[in-house]
């Protein structure tokens, strides 16, 4: 018996029925028995529920953040005299089915082929007045120093280092942060003292755990089969995910095309037929769970950082 | 395992010019030009080497296949393609921006903060090949 992660993890899996196995064949270690958290035949793909969850920011979460952050770069931008104006941002969409695997449900595909209901092709930037040069260097800072070799030098990774750094530049008597306010926001809210552990931490894990499941004897069986589905109605195709490039639909505009939704019918029906949504689920909430028992002093810092923070932002929100 | 040393090591373009952020170079100018080689501010940017490293390409909109496109700016990686092999970002926008392991937003969602930087990890495999300046999904 593998040891068992701690705390919050190992109570989520627990109650979802999981038991962990030692792992050598390049199988999750999930016992065969286990149960996933969701039943892919009864939930659809973009509502199934992952170990990883509960250290993912919410989308709720994430606008509070956006909120608190636009709040403490106003407050910078005040002490030079400016006024912030918070970016317009599109408003939140409910759950739709776009999914990890591509499209996978079959009313979506059979009405909007390869589109995204909702977001192809995607909102624009709204046009902001123009920024003085005295504004904009208060709000992004002086040009970051090029580095030897290509790129550019770091600028400060904490608040408290950020102000034992001169950027060289001073505005109506103050000197201006490194990065300018917008850091300066930035810090306050995510990076006071310490660097936190890597914003996108989680998001590699799902990301090897995706990976490594597609790689799965059964899930790669399965890969093989959906693109011999595929193939019985002309589309050679290998990735499920993205298969939009290799089907002649080169720009978002070719999506919602009647080709396009043939092509997307035949996707969704040849994922159901092969089980790959299924099979490849299964591969990586055991795959997920093994670097949840890799990784669980990062995660459980992950997890401390993200309360910490969304508790930051309600106190700068006022909520 | 993407950004191996190796890999890295066997791009020998020679660094040319300065690089910044073109914050002054654009003072005046509420609209950053896309893909000049400088990260301006409403800017996104992807790096070649960890560490905003290397060669990187400035993105004022959303781009849903990064295998279209390549590192413009001077330095190692100039010329690369960008999908699957961006090793750092740069988030200059002032909205957040969503990074995804697939192209037109498949696979897996990652969020990156308005003036956040870092490198993506060499823990875990996780390759981007599209993003975003909205939630795609």
């Amino acid at each position: 018996m593998r040891p068992r992660r701690p705390l919050a993890a190992a109570g989520l899996l627990l109650s979802a029925g999981l038991s962990l196995t030692a792992c050598s064949s390049g199988e999750p270690a999930v016992s065969a028995g286990a149960k996933p958290l969701s039943d892919p035949a009864k939930v659809s793909a973009a509502q199934l529920v992952y170990p990883l969850d509960p250290y993912k920011t919410s989308n709720e979460q994430i606008r509070s953040l956006e909120k608190a952050q636009d709040l403490l770069t106003a407050d910078c931008m005040k002490r030079f005299g400016f006024t912030y104006k918070p970016p317009v941002r599109p408003l939140p969409r409910p759950q739709g089915t776009s999914s990890r695997y591509g499209v996978t449900d079959a009313a979506t595909a059979a009405r909007y082929g390869y589109l995204k209901p909702g977001v192809g092709p995607g909102p624009g930037k709204g046009a902001e007045d123009p920024l003085s040069p005295s504004e904009q260097l208060a709000l992004s800072g002086p040009p970051l120093k090029a580095k030897p070799g290509g790129g550019m030098a770091l600028p400060p990774l904490t608040l408290e280092e950020s102000r034992k750094t001169d950027s060289g530049r001073t505005l109506n008597g103050q000197k201006v942060p490194v990065g300018g306010c917008g850091r300066e926001g930035h810090l306050r809210l995510y990076a006071e003292k310490k660097d936190p552990v890597d914003l996108l931490y989680v998001f590699g894990m799902e990301s090897e755990a995706f990976s490594r499941a597609k790689e799965a004897p059964k899930v790669a069986k399965a890969l093989k089969a959906w693109s011999a589905c595929m193939a019985e109605q002309g589309y050679r195709v290998t990735d499920p995910i993205s298969p939009q490039k290799a089907l002649g639909l080169t720009s978002e505009a070719d999506f919602g095309t009647a080709p396009a939704i043939a092509a997307a019918k035949q996707d969704v029906a040849c994922k159901k037929r092969t089980d790959l949504v299924s099979l490849w689920y299964a591969a990586e909430t055991g795959f997920q769970s093994e670097l949840m028992d890799e990784h669980a002093e990062t995660l459980k810092q992950v997890k401390v950082e993200l309360d910490e923070r969304i508790r930051k932002a309600a106190s700068v929100n006022g909520s | 395992m993407k950004n191996t040393a190796l890999k890295r090591a066997l791009s020998t373009v020679v660094v040319l010019g300065t690089l910044g952020t073109g914050v002054l170079a654009t003072a005046g100018s509420a609209s950053a030009v896309t893909r000049d080689g400088y990260l301006d501010i409403r800017e996104f940017g992807l790096f070649y080497n960890s560490s905003l490293g290397g060669s990187f390409i400035d993105l004022y909109m959303a781009d849903g296949d990064l295998s279209n496109d390549r590192f413009i700016s001077p330095g190692p990686g100039q010329g690369y393609v960008v999908g699957n092999n961006a090793a750092s970002y740069f988030n200059k926008d002032k909205v957040t921006w969503y990074v995804y392991t697939g192209a037109s937003a498949g696979g897996i969602e990652g969020w990156i903060p308005p003036d956040r930087f870092g490198t993506f990890s060499d823990t875990f495999k996780n390759e981007v090949s599209s993003v975003y300046h909205f939630k795609a999904r």
